[in-house]
C-alpha cells in the first residue's frame, strides 16, 4: 500500500512539473496534429486502399508525437540530479517504472483522443461507431507503446545518452505494435469486427503484457550506472 | 578530503549504492549498499547538485522527498524544516527564484528531512557565504549531538578540521591518509608530497 502511494506521488511530482513546465505535452500534441493535418490532406489521393493508409497514419502519427513525451519522461529526472535522489529513496526501482509508465499511458492516452477526433472531423472516418472497440484497442495500442517507450527511456536516461536515441531504439520493437494496431482501426473503420479483429487485438495485450512484465523484471539492472 | 579527480563524490555514490564498485565488496550492516528499502531509509544524501526539481516549489520539493522516504507527517516536517532553514517565507517560490546559497540550504534540508542515520554530503560548503557556512558547521554539529554521522568531502582543510572527527585524503582513486582532523597538515602540498 505504501509502495502504492510512493508511486502516486512520483505520477503527482511529473504531472505537476509538465503542468507547469508545458514542456512535453504541448510540443507532442502539435506535432499528433500536424502531422494528422498533414496525412489528412493526401487521404483523397488513395482511392480504395483510404482506410488501410488512414490507420497507419494515426498509428504514425501516435507513435512519432508520442516520442516527444516518452523522451521527457526519464530525461527530465536528470536535471540537477535528481535521478540520484530518486534512485536513492527507500522504493523500488519497479514503482519508479510504473510510476512513469502511468504517466506515458496519461499523455498518449490525450494524444490519442486529439488525433482520434481531428481524423472523425477531417476524414469522416466511423471511429464512433464501434466506441468500446476504439477505447479496447486504443489502450491495448497506447500500453505496447508506452511500455517499450518508458523501458528504453530509462536506459538512454541511466546511460546518458541523447533523447533523439530513443525513437530509433523503439520503433523497431514497436512494428509489431503499429502494424497490429493500424489492422485493427481498418477494421473497425470497415466495421468488421469479427475474429480477425480479435485477432489483432489478442497480438496487441500479448505484446502489453510481455513488455510490462519485461520492463518491470529488467528496470532494476537497466538504470543501474 | 582530496583534490578534483580524487574520487570523492564515487566514494560518497559507491556508499550510497547508486553507483558500483569496480572491484570488492561494500556492505551495510551485511548487505550491500542499496539492497532493501530499509537500508536506503538509514541513508541521506546532499549531493553537489540541487537535487531539487525546478518546476516544483520549495514546499513541494521537501514535501516529495518526505512523502519518498515516508516520513510521519510530512506537512509539520516540511514546516519545521523551512522554518529551520529560515526560508518559510520562499516556500512557494521555484528553486530557479532563489539564491544558490539558498538552493543548497533546502537541499541539505531534503537529505535530511527523513533523519537518517548516516548523512553522505558533497561538498556542502561550496557555494555557501561566510553566514551559510558557520550555518552548516552548526548544522552539522547539532547533528552529531543526536548521534546522527555525517560522512562529508570538502577541498578545505579548514572544514575538515573543526566539523569532523576523522579523516581520509584521497588522491587518484587511493586512500592516501587517515588521520585524526587536528594532526593535518596545514599545507595541502605535503599531502601531494607524501603520494
Amino acid at each position: 500500500m505504501q509502495t502504492a502511494t510512493t508511486m502516486y506521488w512520483i505520477v503527482w511530482k511529473d504531472l505537476v512539473s509538465e503542468y507547469r513546465a508545458r514542456q512535453a505535452w504541448p510540443a507532442m500534441l502539435m506535432l499528433g496534429v500536424v502531422v494528422t493535418f498533414l496525412f489528412s490532406a493526401q487521404l483523397d489521393a488513395v482511392g480504395e486502399s483510404q482506410s488501410r493508409m488512414l490507420a497507419i497514419q494515426i498509428w504514425l502519427a501516435i507513435f512519432f508525437s508520442g516520442m516527444l513525451s516518452l523522451n521527457r519522461s526519464f530525461a527530465a529526472e536528470r536535471v540537477e540530479g535528481c535521478w540520484d535522489a530518486l534512485r536513492l529513496y527507500p522504493i523500488h526501482p519497479v514503482w519508479i517504472y510504473l510510476a512513469k509508465l502511468t504517466v506515458n499511458v496519461l499523455a498518449l492516452g490525450v494524444l490519442q483522443a486529439v488525433v482520434f477526433m481531428l481524423c472523425i472531423v477531417l476524414c469522416n472516418v466511423p471511429l464512433l461507431n464501434h466506441p468500446w472497440q476504439v477505447a479496447l484497442l486504443a489502450l491495448l495500442g497506447n500500453l505496447g507503446i508506452s511500455a517499450v517507450g518508458t523501458l528504453l527511456g530509462s536506459v538512454c536516461c541511466s546511460d546518458r545518452q541523447s533523447a533523439p536515441l530513443l525513437a530509433f531504439m523503439t520503433l523497431p520493437l514497436i512494428t509489431p505494435v503499429i502494424v497490429a494496431a493500424s489492422e485493427a482501426t481498418r477494421l473497425v473503420c470497415d466495421g468488421s469486427i469479427g475474429a480477425e479483429w480479435w485477432r489483432w487485438i489478442g497480438l496487441l495485450a500479448v505484446f502489453a503484457v510481455v513488455f510490462v512484465t519485461a520492463g518491470i523484471v529488467l528496470i532494476e539492472f537497466l538504470i543501474e550506472d | 578530503m582530496g583534490d578534483n579527480g580524487s574520487g570523492k563524490t564515487t566514494l560518497l555514490r559507491c556508499l550510497a549504492g547508486i553507483a558500483q564498485t569496480d572491484a570488492g565488496e561494500l556492505l551495510w550492516h551485511g548487505e550491500p549498499a542499496g539492497a532493501s528499502p530499509e537500508l536506503s531509509r538509514m541513508l541521506g544524501m546532499v549531493a553537489h547538485e540541487s537535487q531539487l526539481y525546478p518546476n516544483l516549489t520549495l514546499q513541494e520539493n521537501l514535501l516529495f522527498a518526505a512523502r519518498m522516504t515516508r516520513v510521519r507527517q510530512p506537512a509539520n516536517q516540511v514546516s519545521d524544516w523551512l522554518e529551520r532553514i529560515g526560508l518559510s517565507a520562499f516556500a512557494n517560490s521555484l528553486p530557479g527564484e532563489i539564491s544558490h546559497g539558498m538552493r543548497r540550504r533546502v537541499s541539505v534540508a531534503r537529505g535530511l528531512i527523513h533523519k537518517p542515520r548516516l548523512v553522505l554530503m558533497d561538498e556542502p560548503f561550496s557555494g555557501l557565504d561566510t553566514e551559510g557556512q558557520i550555518w552548516l558547521a552548526e548544522l552539522l554539529n547539532s547533528l552529531q549531538l543526536q548521534h546522527q554521522s555525517i560522512c562529508f568531502t570538502t577541498h578545505d582543510i579548514k572544514h575538515a578540521q573543526t566539523c569532523s572527527d576523522r579523516v581520509l585524503v584521497l588522491k587518484n582513486g587511493l586512500l592516501l591518509k587517515k588521520s585524526c582532523p587536528t594532526l593535518l597538515e596545514n599545507d595541502p602540498h605535503k599531502h601531494h608530497q607524501a603520494a
